[in-house]
């Protein structure tokens, strides 16, 4: 599988970029208006689509009902709504599940990016570590102890 | 008034060269004026911003905060600066904490450091090192930080310039989220930034300096409602005069 490399600042940079459209926008005008590749705007909006607040067709990009209800809302609102979200992303949920069932809900950092390479064939597991943990931080579930280099349930 | 920028000019010396970067600035901050203070490079909007904070003098001219002449210790004023400045042995919540010491201690020094982390968006990230931030979250705790003082004047130098296109958006919109909110300090802003778009889309008040040596040639109020639209045509306007006046 393909883990959207963005973090959850730049995925609601995204929506409000496209709310501000009208909720619907070319992908590639997107990209052209902050003077972007369009390979540089496409992890967040594959972020956004796996979040389930875009649809994206035919190189549209439209917010959903979901994505409209989190740009209302303030900015401790739109935590619990992230935390959903976040925590139905499959990767996310098997860790969680692993976590789970680990001694003391821990897990090294060693044995996560193990983890990782298995589900996600890339020879940087370290970045995608790091912005997986910045979606699980976001979202309350999932905490990195960088002294102690393990992951831990929040 | 808030405060009030009076005949601010500032020279600098170098090998025996005298060079002039602000000359005879004078404008005045009200209560509920978020300001944005746009030029062309080098007009000396850093260091008017600089000067206005007290964290350097000017040749001539006088900054007053209240009635008085403006110290760089002012617990009432706080500063974003553009690339962080975060202690990097320090978590998120110490980053914080640590300015508030000669303030308040212990229990109420957290209690007030939690409430801005939580404003801002940073619970679960308390006990995170700035290493492993991203340069979002990094000025995330820059407001936080500066916030939790509980400004009335916060002074923003560049603060989304280090950022990506869209973690800046992010972060403006909240930051007006923050704005809107009126439980929540400061009473006004100034904010430096190079960006017209930017400018147009923040302020409700839009300084415009000179090339160097920096001279107001407008200051311009800004009525747009909010939320302010980048797609509106009469955003793309007051854009185009910002422009026009800058040129």
């Amino acid at each position: 599988m393909i883990f959207p490399k963005a973090t959850i600042s730049e995925i609601i940079g995204l929506l409000e970029v496209v709310n501000d459209s009208g909720g619907i926008e070319d992908a590639a005008r997107l990209a052209a208006d902050f003077d972007l590749e369009l390979d540089e705007i496409l992890p967040s909006i594959d972020g956004a689509e796996l979040l389930g607040f875009v649809r994206v067709a035919d190189g549209n990009v439209e917010l959903t009902v979901d994505a409209r209800n989190l740009l209302e809302t303030g900015i401790r609102d739109r935590k619990k709504i992230i935390r959903d979200k976040v925590a139905g992303v499959g990767i996310i949920k098997e860790l969680t599940s692993k976590l789970m069932e680990s001694d003391e809900r821990k897990i090294s950092k060693k044995e996560t990016l193990k983890f990782l390479q298995d589900k996600i064939a890339t020879a940087d597991i370290e970045s995608y570590f790091r912005i997986i943990i910045n979606w699980t931080r976001h979202a309350g579930l999932i905490g990195y102890n960088s002294d102690s280099e393990e992951i831990c349930l929040m | 008034m808030l405060a009030e920028i009076k005949n601010v000019s500032k020279t600098y010396e170098s090998d025996g060269n005298k060079i002039q970067v602000l000359d005879s600035i004078n404008f005045a901050v009200e209560d509920n004026d978020f300001i944005c203070i746009v030029g062309p490079s080098g007009c000396g909007k850093s260091t008017l911003l600089r000067i206005i904070v007290g964290l350097e003098k000017p040749t001539s001219g006088e900054v007053f905060f209240k009635g008085e002449v403006i110290a760089p210790d002012n617990p009432k004023v706080a500063m974003v600066f553009q690339n962080f400045a975060l202690f990097p042995w320090l978590t998120v919540k110490e980053n914080i904490e640590l300015v508030l010491e000669s303030k308040k201690q212990g229990e109420e020094a957290e209690k007030v450091a939690c409430k801005y982390i939580k404003a801002v968006g940073l619970d679960n990230f308390e006990r995170v090192y700035p290493r492993e931030l991203s340069g979002g979250m990094k000025q995330r705790v820059g407001f936080a930080r500066a916030l939790a003082v509980e400004p009335v004047l916060l002074c923003m130098d560049e603060p989304f310039s280090s950022l990506d296109a869209l973690t800046s958006q992010n972060l403006k919109d909240e930051l007006l989220m923050l704005w809107a909110d009126t439980s929540m300090p400061p009473d006004a802003v100034i904010m430096v930034t190079h960006n017209v778009e930017e400018a147009v889309y923040m302020a409700n008040r839009i300084i415009i300096l000179s090339p160097r040596p920096g001279k107001i040639v407008a200051d311009l109020k800004i009525e747009l409602e909010r939320p302010r639209n980048r797609k509106d045509p009469e955003f793309y306007r007051w854009v185009d005069k910002v422009y026009s006046l800058i040129v």
